[in-house]
This record gives C-alpha cells, structure tokens and sequence, in this order.
C-alpha cells in the first residue's frame, strides 16, 4: 500500500474512532449556565470609563471608541444596540469593578482570567467564517498564537496589523528568517510599506502551503503578475507548476529575485549538446581567453532566450521570440 | 464551580447574545460618558523634503528619486454623523511617485465603500543608454546606416542617449459591502492595475542579441463579488472572481542593430505578454461537527483563456515557414483547487489535523505543429508542436500536537504531496515528509523548542522529454523532478530575562542531496542563525535588536560532452544583516524620538572548474547601511512639526555589469548600466495640523 493510500484510509479511520471520545472529552458535562445579571456592571462601559478613561493609570480605553467595535449603528457590534458593550468581549465586570483586580477580568493578555483558546473564542465568537474558516488547522492556532498577539483592537488609528506599512512589524517579529531576507538587494516592497504580508499570505490559515491567499503559489503570483499567467503557446514547464522553482520571493541577494546566478541557474535543468552544456567558467568573462562572455554577463541566458516565463509568439518554441 | 471559573465565564462569553436579550437588562447603560468622535477631525500634513543624490535604486519603490526637492504632503479626515454615518480620508506621500489614497464611507451597520489608490515606482537602473529611438512604444528603430557587424564598429558616439527605464505601477480599489442582516454578508471589489512605462528586454539574432526598451502598457481588471453567510454551528461563502489582463502594447519590434547575416533579416519582432482572461468561482465553508471537532473545505474552479492574434512567424521577407495551423491560439486552462481540513481534540491535551488537498491544471490548449523560423534568419526544421503543461497535485497531512506534562509539548506529522504531469521527463514525483518537534520550558525564564524534519522525494522512470530539439543529456536529472533526500532542524530559544527585556536565539539548517543526480544539480545546504531582542526600557522608552546570518551553498554537474560530469559548479552565498530600532518619548506628550538603523553585507561565490584550472569568478557583493531619524515635536494640541532623516550608504560588486558598456562584447549591444552604488541622504521638515 502506497504512504498516499495508507495517509488516506488513516485519517478517516482515526477520526471515526476518536470521535466519539472528541465529543465526550472536552464538552461540558452540564450546560455553562448563564451568567446571573448582578455579575456585570451596573451600568455597562459607563462603569468601566470610570476608571479607563483617558486619565487611567492602568489602561485608557477610550481609543476603542474610534473604531469599529463601537459602531453604534452595527447590531452587530458590541456597542450596537442591545449589546454588552465593554462586557460583551472582556466577560461580566461586576466583581473586578469592585475588586479592581486583573485577575477578575478577561483581560486579553496572558495574565487573562480566560485560557488562551477561551480568549480566541471570544473574538471568533463573531468573527469566525470567510477568510478564517481554516484558522481551527492553520499553523498560527496550532502554535497557540492569541488574538491580540497580533490584533490591537484598542486603537485610535485602527489596528496595526491591518495597515499596509504596519502590519509587517508585526509579522516579522515572529519571523525572523523573512525579516533578514527583506533587508537583502532584491525584494519585494514590504520594508517600504508598500506591500504587506497579507498580501500573499492568510494569517489565519489556508489550504495552500505557507498559507497563502490563494490556492497555489502561483494564482497567489499572477494575482499582481497576470501578464505572466498565461497560457501562452510555448510554455516553459517550471513557470506553469511553480514559481518558486527559480525565484525566492521574500528576498534574494541577486536580481530579480533569483535563487542562483545564471547560467548556473538555468543549466540545473539544461544539459543538451551545444551551448547549454558547455561550462562557463570565470575564463569567459568580458576580456577572458575562453569568449563567449555573452552567456555570462548582463541577462546572461535572456540575453537571447529572453522569453522565459514563456512565449506566444509562433517562432518562440525556443523562448526567443 | 465558583463564579470566576473559567468555564463559567466561556459560557458567559460563548452565549453572550443570549444573555443580552434573556438575562441582562442594559436599559441603564447609556454610555453617557463614552467619547464618540463626532462630526469633523483629521489632519493635514504639509511640508517639504529634500533628496540628496540620484539613484535608481534608492528611488526604486520608494518613489524617492530622481534628487532634488519634493513636496510633503498628506492628512487623514473622519467624519462621524449620529445617524451612524461615516467617512475617513488617510493620504500619504501625495508629493511623491509612491502616493496613496484610502477613502472609505457608509453607514454603521448597513453599507460600506472603501476605495483605495496607490502607486508603486519602480526603476531599473541608472545610466542606461541606447541607441535606439521610439522607446515606450511597439517599434524600435535605429538611424540609417547604424547595423554594423559588430557593436565596435557601431556610431555610438553620435547615436547612444540615456534613458529612464522604469515604470509606475498604479492600482486603483474599490469595495463595497452591504451588512444587511446578521448573518449574511454581501461584497463587491473591483480592481484596476495599471502599468505603463518601459523595462528592459533583450532581443537576439542567434550570435548577437541588444538589449532593448521594451514598452510596458499593461491594464489588469479584477471583478469580485461575493457573499458570506455565518451561523453558529457553520459558515460558508461564495464568491466568483473575473480577472482580465490587457496589454496595449501585444508585440515589440526593433531594427537589428547588427549588420544582417541573412538578407533582409533587418528586423525582429518579439511578443510580449498576451492578453488573458480568467473567471473562477470560489467557494468555503467550516462546520462545527462537535464541540471539539471541527471541519472545513474550500474549492476553487477556473477557467483560463488567451486568443491573442498570433504574429507572423518572422518579419524577414524570403523566409517562407508555412502558415501556421490558426490565427491564434484559443488557448484555455481549467483549473481546480479542493481542500478539507478536519481538527479533533479527543482527550485532554490531544489534538488532531488532518488534511487533504488538490490542485489541478489542465491545459486544454489544442496540440497544434507550428512551422517556425529561428530568430528572423532560418526557417527551422522540423516544425515544433507545443506541449502545454497540465498537473496534478495531492496533497494530504497529518498532525498531531499533544500538550504533556507541566510545559512539555510534542507535536509531529506526516505529509504527502504527489505531483502528476504530462510532457516532461518524470510523469509522477512523489514525496514524503515526516516531522516533529519538542518545546519545553523547563523554567519559567527559558523556553526552548526544537524541529527535526525529514523528507524524501522520488518519481517515477526519468525519460526523455524533447521541447526544443537536441535532446538533454540523460544523466541529467531537472532539480525540480530529482529524487531528493531533505533534512531540516530549526531550534529556538527564548529567555525572558525580566518582564521587560527578552532575548531570542534561533538556529536552522536544511541540507537537499539529490543522490541519484549526475548531472543537474547535485546537492544544497543552507544554515542561518539569528538573534533578537526587545526591551522595554521604560514607560517612555521601547528598543528592539537583531542579527541574522545565513550561508546557502549549492553543487551541480555539468557536461560538455554530454555524457559522464566534465565540470562542477559550486555556489555560495553568505547574508548577514544587523538593525536596532529605537522609540523614545523624550518628553511625555510632547516630543518623540525614533530611529531604524540596520546593516546588511552579502557575499557570492561562484566557482566553475573545468578539467582546465580555471580561477574562481570575482565575488560578487552588496553592503547596505540605513539610518532612519525621525522625531515629532507637538507644538501645541493642533499643531505638530515631523522631522525625518534616511541615509542610506549602498555598495555593489557584480561581474555581471561591472564595466560592461554598450560595446564592451562585440556581439552585445547593452545598456551600460551598471552595478548600482550610492549614497543618498533624504530629509523632511513637515507641519501637522489638527482639527
């Protein structure tokens, strides 16, 4: 039985055995009963303003008043009519407004009276679905990232993570190996605040590797490089299967993103009788003994073969026109 | 259970809406001291900055280039109704080449609009001349008399004029969405890109190419409407996506600089990007199966197409190729894209992914023999037939993680990816990957974490596949289709040295050896440390350091005889960077400071040896300083004066445009541009004005 057969029949079969077990597990034994109303606060954010306001010592909560979380007009949020307001993420306040304890609140931090998975409930509670529909088997969830590890809901300007310039800070904090990639020669603009990370990857999981935003490397390519999409007559096989195969995106320290310096680059895959198999050694370079400095320098192979994400020009079967 | 239990506040949280409308009477809440922004508040920025130097590089994204003064010029705007009527306005960087533009609007609630501008500059080089006339457009001519045998006895004194090569990328986005009810959503967006100016190009005759102005006039329209339902138990969206690629400029043509080695053969033609088509329909959804178990899928269908008239098959009169099978292509790739994800916690501390994905490309171009002429000169032999390139990807994962004892956790997986193809030298590859990693912390200050990965990549029988006449070399193993052995480690360590610094140290290696490669490439390796740190110096006063460096080397075999390895090739890359990054409230409420600074050096080797002793080529390498200065004095609570200072100090070696000039090789008629190297200061002074 092939590993692919053998993954296949797996994961159905492990599945249907732990599921029993999964419902039982973990799920209450008895309903959570609802919170008594003289848990929460007297009178709602007004209580909680008390203290937070812009003068609070400890946090000012003022700020979430500018964004979309007290949108009046949006049943949908926690200030829209009928809602809980400030309880309605941080949990009956009745005890910590008369304790003025931390403890006595879910306070978002890892300090929270709430687990981690308690607290990201919260938040998916009403944004779960649409881009997050994966987040339950994204790499973020599985390495137990909270929300607020990356969101800052309390901001006058909006949450960092979701602007173009700011978001990068954010991400790269964590990931350290793209952070010195974007400080190499050739990249794309994400240091300049141009491009953000989301612009290709989905923090809160895909099906796609890397967890990009589309399906597959490439559609996540040719959403901004749609000339290069295709299909075209003559097509060169690694540019229709992957874009990786010859250029790394977060950063190279050559042109174009390259991962390897042509000819060396292009000759990993081209080995025929003549020119493609002959070795360009230093000795060819412009006013070396050996010529054939043409195969070397400027575009090197593009010099001639500059087609090489593919042509539909019916003399192009070489990549040359 | 007491009141404070965990479980008792998730149910109060997981049944909040309920207990909103059961339980809790919020008719006193009246928020009567909550500081809702109304009417009219912003900012507007105006002021003026300074660049010091020209440089393309510098410049490239930046928008800052070429050197002289620009304008600052920015602000933002809201707009808060009582009715829930809102607007905001964010503009950054109006004076420059790489501006945006947001403006969003709508009514809380029920509708909203968000239209985004922005332009994006890029710019590829400085110094570059041609002697060519027409550049930006579909032709390319060149003064009578100028086609020499060889760029040495070109006029270039009389004819070579620089130019600018760069374009501007400008993106226009708009979205709206309508929130009717509280559970569905429905979305619009409309995209346009937009690119016009010039990118180098290259264009042959066999023996001799120049490198050309090539036009580039590209519109991109993306059209998207979507809908999003969410309940408790499950959610799900649709969306259909259409997207067309237009390119005002189809063809490139050019006078053959080099005197004709076949009669008439004073012209070539190049295609460029052709314009296409794509819809796809999108669609999503995760179900909560139980109260641990939860699943979810997506799929993605497409369709593809480009009918782009074809060019004639050469421009040279007397070559006679044939005609050819259609006046275009009509080609057309269906794609699909599936995925499920099921996610089960069955006991205490257990957790379990499973996944299966598909990716299909099927190009459902028809296989047509097309005569050809190479390179404007000679009729080719025998006439080509396209192969267009379809796959087939499975992908299906396994992962557990598993939460022990105090701070133990384990977690590890195994994947499989098996890639099914047509017309090249392997049909099927397939590939396994297993994995795990430990965190622990074995004190509260450390936390420690490591990943072992390895994985193994074999394929089916290598056979030959011929695109473009001689066949390859049947040692030659393509790196992308090789059996492979790859094995990975990543270790991390992370001590928090006090509640307000932290340190973080990190290690990976990854070592590819394609053991059954002769010819082709034969092995790679790559390793990089790194290490960061934050530190909350005081309440006014947050700093953050980091270095990482990384080697990357990489083999290969070559064969001049085509048959057993004549020649090696051994690359080597080496990347160090260092930054630190300062923000500072000098004075409370009043004055803050800031500073980015961050160094990178990258070395590339690259040694070709022969059976001759050959030396190694020149290494190639960059170094690059940056310093960012800025500071923010608040004059009083309306009025605020920025100041920035970037400098940035950039070095460069590279073999490949160190003194290469337009005739420097006789067979190439270049650019001259070369190895971009600066140092550029650019400073602003900016008044900020708040209402």
């Amino acid at each position: 039985m092939t590993t692919r057969r053998l993954l296949l029949c797996l994961v159905p079969l492990l599945f249907g055995l732990l599921a029993p077990a999964a419902s039982q597990a973990q799920a209450p034994s008895t309903p959570a009963p609802l919170p008594r109303a003289d848990q929460y606060s007297a009178k709602g954010a007004d209580t909680c303003l008390g203290c937070h306001d812009d003068e609070s010592k400890t946090y000012s909560a003022s700020a979430i008043f500018s964004t979309k979380h007290a949108h009046r007009g949006d049943k949908r949020s926690p200030f829209g009519a009928g809602g809980l307001q400030c309880e309605s993420c941080h949990g009956p306040g009745a005890l910590h407004a008369r304790t003025k304890k931390a403890e006595h609140i879910n306070n978002f931090k890892a300090d929270s009276s709430l687990p981690l998975a308690q607290r990201n409930q919260v938040c998916l509670t009403c944004h779960q679905g649409s881009t997050r529909n994966a987040w339950h088997a994204g790499a973020h969830e599985r390495a137990e990232l909270a929300c607020g590890d990356c969101h800052k809901v309390h901001q006058q300007h909006g949450d960092p993570v979701l602007g173009k310039a700011s978001q990068t800070q954010t991400c790269l904090s964590c990931h350290n190996s793209q952070r010195a990639d974007f400080h190499k020669p050739s990249t794309h603009p994400v240091l300049q605040g141009k491009m953000a990370c989301s612009d290709c990857h989905n923090a809160h999981g895909s099906s796609s590797p890397a967890m990009l935003v589309k399906a597959t490397l490439n559609q996540t390519c040719t959403t901004c490089h749609a000339d290069k999409r295709g299909p075209v007559l003559w097509e060169h096989a690694p540019v229709a299967e992957n874009c990786a195969s010859c250029h790394t995106p977060h950063g190279s320290v050559r042109t174009a993103m390259l991962t390897k310096t042509p000819p060396l680059l292009c000759q990993q895959c081209h080995s025929p009788a003549s020119h493609p198999s002959v070795a360009r050694a230093s000795s060819s370079l412009p006013g070396g003994s050996a010529g054939g400095a043409i195969f070397l320098v400027a575009g090197s192979c593009s010099n001639c073969h500059t087609q090489v994400h593919g042509s539909n020009h019916p003399s192009g079967a070489k990549l040359l026109r | 259970m007491t009141i404070h239990s965990p479980l008792f506040i998730l149910g109060a949280l997981g049944l909040m809406s309920a207990a909103s409308a059961w339980a809790i009477d919020t008719s006193a809440w009246k928020c009567e001291s909550c500081p809702y922004p109304k009417g009219l508040s912003g900012s507007a920025e105006v002021g003026a900055g300074n660049v010091s130097d020209r440089s393309a590089k510098f410049g490239d994204y930046t928008g800052l280039y070429p050197k002289g003064a620009y304008a600052v010029l920015g602000g933002s705007a809201t707009l808060r109704e009582a009715d829930g009527t809102y607007a905001d306005l964010d503009a950054k960087d109006l004076g420059l080449d790489s501006r945006s533009l947001r403006m969003r609007g709508g009514r809380e609630g029920l509708i909203g609009l968000d239209l985004r501008y922005d332009e994006l500059p890029r710019y590829f080089g400085d110094g570059a001349q041609t002697p060519f006339l027409g550049t930006g457009g579909a032709t390319l001519t060149l003064p009578p008399g100028f086609a020499s045998p060889g760029t040495n006895t070109m006029p270039l004194a009389a004819n070579l004029r620089p130019i600018d090569l760069g374009y501007t990328a400008k993106r226009l986005d708009l979205t709206g969405s309508w929130l009717g009810t509280d559970s569905l959503n429905l979305r619009f967006g409309f995209r346009r890109d937009v690119r016009d100016g010039t990118r180098p190009m290259s264009g042959s005759f066999v023996s001799t190419a120049a490198q050309l102005p090539a036009p580039v006039d590209h519109v991109t329209d993306v059209l998207e409407l979507a809908a999003a339902y969410s309940a408790t138990q499950w959610q799900a969206s649709l969306a259909y996506q259409w997207s067309q690629f237009r390119n005002g400029t189809p063809a490139l043509t050019w006078d053959n600089p080099f005197t004709a080695v076949v009669p008439g053969a004073t012209r070539g033609q190049l295609a460029l990007a052709p314009d296409n088509e794509l819809h796809q329909v999108i669609g999503s959804a995760a179900y909560q199966l139980a109260p641990t178990i939860r699943a979810s899928g997506d799929f993605a269908i497409g369709r593809l197409t480009q009918n782009q008239p074809f060019l004639a098959s050469t421009l040279t009169a007397g070559l006679a190729p044939g005609s050819l099978p259609s006046a275009s292509l009509d080609g057309r790739v269906d794609t699909f894209n599936g995925s499920v994800r099921i996610t089960a916690a069955p006991l205490e501390g257990l957790r379990l992914n499973a996944s299966y994905a598909r990716d299909v490309r099927d190009n459902r171009t028809a296989r047509q023999t097309y005569p050809y002429v190479e390179s404007d000169l000679f009729s080719g032999q025998p006439a080509r037939t396209n192969t267009p390139f379809s796959h087939w990807r499975d992908r299906a994962k396994l992962q557990a993680d598993y939460r022990g004892p105090a701070t133990l956790r384990l977690a590890g997986g195994a994947e499989y990816e098996q890639i099914d193809r047509n017309y090249t030298e392997v049909v099927t590859t397939r590939e396994t990957t297993l994995w795990a990693r430990v965190s622990l912390q074995p004190i509260a200050m450390l936390g420690l974490s490591l990943k072992l990965a390895h994985a193994d990549r074999d394929h089916s029988t290598y056979g030959t596949a011929v695109w473009f006449g001689a066949a390859e070399n049947p040692l030659l193993r393509k790196y992308n289709l090789a059996a492979r052995l790859r094995d990975s480690a990543g270790l991390r360590v992370d001590l928090t040295l006090s509640e307000t610094l932290s340190l973080g140290l990190s290690a990976d290696y990854a070592n590819d050896d394609y053991h059954r490669s002769v010819i082709g490439l034969t092995g790679a390796r790559s390793g990089s440390v790194g290490v960061d740190l934050a530190w909350a110096a005081s309440e006014n006063t947050r700093l953050h350091a980091f270095a990482q460096g990384e080697d990357i080397r990489s083999s290969q075999n070559g064969s001049q005889a085509v048959g057993l390895p004549d020649w090696t090739g051994r690359s080597k890359d080496r990347f160090e960077v260092l930054g630190f990054g300062l923000k500072h409230a000098a004075i409370p409420d009043k004055l803050d400071i800031g500073a980015d600074l961050s160094s990178s050096r990258s070395r590339s080797d690259i040694d070709v040896q022969t059976v001759m002793l050959e030396p190694a080529f020149p290494r190639a390498s960059t170094s690059l300083d940056r310093v960012k200065l800025y500071a923010t004095y608040k004059i009083d609570d309306k009025l605020s004066v920025t100041g920035t200072f970037w400098h940035e100090t950039y070095d460069a070696v590279d073999w490949r445009t160190d003194g290469l000039m337009p005739a420097t090789l006789i067979n190439l008629l270049s650019f001259g541009t070369q190895t971009p190297q600066y140092r550029v200061n650019a400073l602003s002074v900016s008044l900020r004005y708040r209402f």
